[in-house]
C-alpha cells in the first residue's frame, strides 16, 4: 500500500504540472489507477511507471480538448505564492522556457521520479537520446537560472 | 551560494495535497494478486472435459501397451488419433469467448481479456506437455519408432489440429465452429491412420511428410495465437 501511495503521489504530482488545478489533478490520478488495473491484474512493483504515465499523459490531453473552451485557473496555495522564494519563481521560469520535449523530460525525471528508462520508454526515445536530451534540458536551464539567480553549480 | 537544481526542481513543484488519496486507495479494487497466484486462479475455470481427455488419452496410452502386441505400430495409431481431441479441446477452451460472443461482456470484467487468455495457454500448454511427453515416452519405449519419431508423429497431429481449430474459431463464431473444428480433427486422425495403416509412402517420405506438416502446422498454431493476443490487446487500446 505503501508504495501504491507513493505512485499516487507522484502521478498527481505530473498532473497537478500538467492541469494546474488540485481538483483535476487528482481526478485524472484517480482515473489513471482504474485504467490501470482494468486492464493489469495487479500493480508490477516498480515496473508499470512509464504505461502508468502514458495512460496519465492521455488523460491530461483529452481533459484539456474538453476544457479548450473554458478558462483554466492555477490554484496553488495562496500562502505558497507570497512565500514563493525567488529560487522557486526562477525555476518555475526557466522550466516554461524549455522547449516542449525537453520540459516533459524534466518533468518526468525530475518532478515525476521516473527513471532514464521509463523516461524514455514514457517519450517514446531511446534510453541514449533520453540522456542526451536530459543534459541538454538540464544545461539549458542551468543557463538560464544563472543569468537569474547568483549561484553555482 | 551552492544550487542542487534537481532538488529545487522538486521542491519549486510540490503541488497541494491531495484531498482524497487515502480514501480512494482504500476503497480502490486493487488486486493483490501476483501473476502466479492469476494463473493458478484460472485453473477452476478450466473445463473438466479439458482434464478428463487428457487422463483418457494418458491412460488410453497405458491401456494400449498392454492390449496390443509388442511393438506394434498399432499404439501409435491410437495415441496419434486421440491427440487431436486435446488439440480441439484445448483450442475450443483458448477461444471460448470469440465462441460463445462473450467479448464485450469479458472486457468489463476485473481482469483483461488477453491475460486471461494468456494464463489459461500457460495452465493448457503445462498440462499438454505433461500428456504429450507421457505419450511420447510410452511410444518410445513401447512402439519401434524410437523417442525422436515418437515426439514428430505426437506433435504433428497436435499443432496442425490446434492451428487450424484456432484459425477456424477466429472466423467461424458458435457450434458451427466447433463442428468445423471436430471435422478437421477427424480428417487429421484419418490421415493419419491412413498414412501409417496403408503405408502409402516409404518411411523417409512419411518422416519428411510429417515434418513438413510439424513446421506448418507450429507457424500456423503460433499466428494464430499471436492473433488471439495481439487482437485483442489492439482492441483494448493497449498498445496505442
Amino acid at each position: 500500500m505503501e508504495e501504491l501511495t507513493k505512485t499516487y503521489d507522484k502521478i498527481y504530482r505530473y498532473c497537478f504540472y500538467k492541469v494546474r488545478n488540485s481538483a483535476a489533478a487528482e481526478d485524472i490520478t484517480q482515473e489513471t489507477f482504474l485504467k490501470y488495473f482494468a486492464q493489469n491484474p495487479k500493480i508490477k512493483r516498480g515496473e508499470d511507471m512509464a504505461y502508468l504515465y502514458t495512460i496519465t499523459k492521455n488523460l491530461c490531453v483529452d481533459y484539456f480538448r474538453k476544457k479548450q473552451t473554458e478558462e483554466l485557473h492555477e490554484n496553488y496555495p495562496a500562502e505558497e505564492f507570497s512565500e514563493m522564494s525567488d529560487t522557486k519563481i526562477a525555476v518555475r521560469t526557466a522550466m516554461e522556457k524549455l522547449d516542449e520535449r525537453h520540459r516533459e523530460i524534466i518533468l518526468l525525471r525530475y518532478i515525476g521520479g521516473l527513471s532514464v528508462s521509463e523516461t524514455a520508454e514514457t517519450v517514446g526515445i531511446s534510453r541514449f537520446a533520453e540522456y542526451r536530451l536530459e543534459k541538454a534540458a538540464l544545461n539549458e536551464m542551468k543557463k538560464y537560472l544563472e543569468g537569474a539567480l547568483w549561484y553555482e553549480i | 551560494m551552492r544550487f542542487n537544481l534537481k532538488k529545487e526542481l522538486r521542491e519549486a513543484f510540490t503541488p497541494p495535497e491531495p484531498n482524497g488519496r487515502d480514501g480512494f486507495l482504500a476503497a480502490i479494487p486493487y488486486p493483490k494478486l501476483t501473476y502466479r497466484e492469476f494463473v493458478l486462479s484460472q485453473i477452476c475455470y478450466i473445463r473438466k472435459r479439458i482434464w478428463f481427455v487428457s487422463l483418457l488419452i494418458l491412460l488410453a496410452g497405458v491401456g494400449a501397451v498392454y492390449i496390443v502386441p509388442d511393438s506394434s505400430m498399432v499404439l501409435v495409431w491410437i495415441i496419434s488419433a486421440l491427440i487431436p481431441l486435446l488439440a480441439v479441446l484445448t483450442a475450443a477452451e483458448i477461444s471460448r469467448s470469440d465462441i460463445f460472443g462473450m467479448f464485450e461482456i469479458e472486457a468489463v470484467c476485473r481482469f483483461a481479456l488477453p491475460q486471461v487468455i494468456g494464463a489459461r495457454m500457460i495452465i493448457l500448454g503445462i498440462c499438454n506437455f505433461a500428456v504429450i511427453a507421457a505419450a511420447t515416452a510410452v511410444l518410445g519405449i513401447f512402439s519401434p519408432l524410437g523417442i525422436a519419431k515418437s515426439a514428430l508423429y505426437i506433435l504433428t497431429p497436435y499443432v496442425s489440429v490446434n492451428g487450424i481449430s484456432l484459425a477456424i474459431f477466429g472466423r467461424v463464431n458458435g457450434q458451427d465452429g466447433v463442428y468445423l473444428s471436430v471435422a478437421a480433427a477427424f480428417a487429421v486422425s484419418l490421415a493419419g491412420v491412413i498414412l501409417f495403416g496403408k503405408e502409402l509412402y516409404d518411411e523417409r517420405m512419411t518422416n519428411v511428410l510429417m515434418m513438413a506438416v510439424c513446421v506448418a502446422g507450429t507457424v500456423l498454431m503460433t499466428v494464430q495465437i499471436k492473433k488471439l493476443l495481439v487482437g485483442k490487446d489492439n482492441y483494448y487500446g493497449i498498445k496505442d
